[in-house]
């Protein structure tokens, strides 16, 4: 069901998404990838666009990420292969996120839409602190068993600049 | 009117011995450290010779620009009246302000900020704000123009230097390069207009062109791809030595290639599939340049080459290499969109190109982290580094040198070319005053 107008969450929906999205980003700081794919829905989408690309839908200009379901389980396979050189060791990593704003979109789907700020130390390469300063959407269905993300959209602040590698789940 | 530029650094001003820094079969690693020679190039490969600026497809209107930089300087790249590209640079005549903050646009003038003098897309000045303060003659504050430009089929090309070899003769045979990438579309047009990704490196901007032709590191940087991802490249690049077929090659003047096409023996092979996926696309092809000359182009497949010093032709991409610094520079690519194909052959284009390169690609990501470990290993002291490997077995063939997939005739081609460019005596490189 579409609703005209997007509905407020109750405490405690508001208290299970919190939770949910505070996993997401353990997960992800901690580079537990088949954890952090555990908690994606059959039809997510996973962008990360340039600057330029997010004035257009997903998919109409390159992005930096532009992962369907297939693409990102390949991902996460390749992270799992233990041979990515870019994340080997993985980047050491704290992410917060804050300023939640969550909506009921239908009887079972949520929006929220957050400021994340990731610290990534560049243990493998150059030994620098990288800070990834984002907008980010997510789109949230509940499953018998809990919550699934079917959209991750990670908007960078520096979007319109040369980024460095970004081979982790951000 | 022609304007020395006495404040950038005179040819081979670090003093470097660049022909004992570049031996036949290795070079000094001080060629990626040192900031003097990085300056040096800047000057004699960026300043001197030919950059590639843009794509005729990125400014298709009159008014339509892009910015770029080169060798450090900012610049615009504007199509003005009868579809000529100008190339100026973005720093007003009057106080030295950027005119152009916007990447990419289009605009009938271009307005300074600062105090809002404006000129027309050939440069001139044609307005000045309270104009009866303003005595000197307006037709001698134009911008300064690059005094060199010209292009290849659609791929524009530009020069500091007015007396820059023509750039037919720079890019020599390397225009077959350029004819199948543009090949690769029934109109024999690109369309460059799927929009841009830029992957910094802290390492030295060499190290993209060097390793974007490198079919030796394939298998060792990129395991973790061959292990997630089946692809064309199972047959092209990732199986033993005595089983590769694909060739490494050196066009001249810097121009390298690494050449999957032996590897290919059916259209759409290269693109990871076959041709029912495309029919429309495969038909166009073969209607547009027959049914064999069709079915080997569909075969083979765009070419994977670097043009000196910062095209790529990598595939499904243009790339271009930035230098920032001895130890920083930027890699970007875009999608070699088609002209004239059905949306899903672009689309997988796209879809190719961010699996491919970019700061989170299956591919380049970890290239990018070799390459910054290289840059560290290499510190202060350098050394040497080897580069001879297949040197006894490369061939020639109507003036290209071929070898394994595995060889570096890539690398020792473009090293023996720098060093001519840096030894050379060429001009320095001089800016024409629009009048």
């Amino acid at each position: 069901m579409t609703l005209a107008e997007p509905r407020t969450v109750s405490l405690d929906e508001r208290y299970e998404i919190e939770e949910f999205l505070a996993c997401e980003a353990r997960a992800a700081d901690e580079s537990r990838y088949s954890d952090w794919e555990a908690l994606v829905d059959d039809d997510m989408v996973y962008w990360v666009p340039t600057a330029d690309g997010a004035r257009f839908p997903p998919g109409e200009k390159i992005s930096v990420i532009f992962d369907n379901r297939t693409r990102l389980a390949t991902r996460i396979r390749q992270l799992n292969t233990g041979k990515r050189h870019s994340q080997l060791p993985a980047s050491p990593m704290v992410r917060t996120q804050a300023n939640f704003h969550i909506e009921r979109t239908g009887d079972d789907t949520y929006g929220v839409r957050c400021s994340q700020v990731l610290y990534e130390y560049r243990i493998q390469s150059t030994r620098e602190m990288v800070t990834w300063p984002a907008r980010v959407e997510y789109r949230l269905r509940r499953h018998p068993d809990g919550l699934k993300m079917y959209f991750k959209g990670v908007f960078l602040v520096t979007a319109s600049d040369a980024l460095p590698g970004l081979p982790f789940i951000i | 009117m022609a304007v020395s530029k006495a404040h950038v650094a005179r040819s081979a001003g670090s003093g470097a011995d660049y022909r004992e820094l570049i031996r036949e079969d290795r070079i000094h690693g001080s060629l990626y450290t040192s900031e003097a020679i990085f300056k040096d190039e800047m000057e004699r490969i960026f300043r001197q010779g030919w950059v590639y600026v843009g794509h005729e497809s990125e400014i298709p209107k009159r008014g339509d620009f892009v910015r770029r930089q080169i060798a450090g300087d900012q610049v615009i790249v504007v199509r003005a009246q009868d579809d000529k590209i100008n190339v100026f640079l973005n720093r007003c005549a009057h106080r030295g302000n950027l005119l152009c903050s916007d990447n990419s646009g289009s605009a009938r003038a271009i307005v300074c900020k600062y105090h809002g003098w404006a000129y027309d897309l050939e440069g001139n000045l044609i307005d000045v704000p309270y104009p009866a303060g303003m005595t000197c003659d307006k037709q001698k504050l134009g911008l300064n123009a690059l005094p060199r430009v010209d292009s290849y089929r659609g791929f524009y090309f530009a020069s500091f230097n007015e007396q820059v070899i023509p750039l037919d003769q720079h890019l020599g045979k390397a225009t077959d390069l350029i004819d199948r990438a543009c090949e690769m579309s029934p109109t024999g047009k690109l369309r460059l207009d799927g929009g841009w990704v830029q992957h910094r490196f802290k390492s030295n901007w060499k190290m993209l062109p060097e390793n974007d032709v490198d079919g030796y590191h394939v298998n060792f940087v990129h395991p973790s791809f061959a292990q997630a991802i089946r692809s064309n490249y199972d047959a092209a690049a990732f199986k033993n030595e005595e089983d590769l077929v694909s060739e490494a090659r050196y066009w001249g003047n810097g121009h390298t290639e690494i050449d999957f096409s032996k590897a290919y023996t059916k259209p759409l092979e290269w693109f990871g599939c076959d041709e029912s996926r495309f029919p429309v696309y495969v038909a166009k092809m073969r209607e547009a340049y027959g049914v064999d000359d069709g079915n080997r182009k569909l075969t083979a497949g765009p070419p994977h080459a670097c043009i000196f010093p910062n095209l790529f032709l990598g595939e499904g991409n243009v790339g271009m290499f930035e230098p920032i610094s001895a130890d920083e520079c930027i890699h970007w690519h875009t999608p070699l969109l088609l002209e004239d194909v059905e949306q899903g052959v672009n689309d997988r284009l796209k879809r190719q190109s961010e699996g491919a390169l970019g700061p989170a690609a299956f591919l380049l990501a970890d290239d990018a982290v070799i390459a910054e470990r290289t840059q560290q290993a290499l510190g202060e002291s350098g050394g040497w580094l080897d580069l001879s490997r297949g040197i006894e077995r490369e061939h020639e063939e109507d003036g290209v040198m071929i070898g394994h997939l595995t060889d570096e005739v890539t690398n020792r081609g473009f090293w023996h070319h720098y060093r001519r460019i840096m030894t050379g005596d060429a001009e320095p490189a001089r800016l024409v005053k629009v009048a």
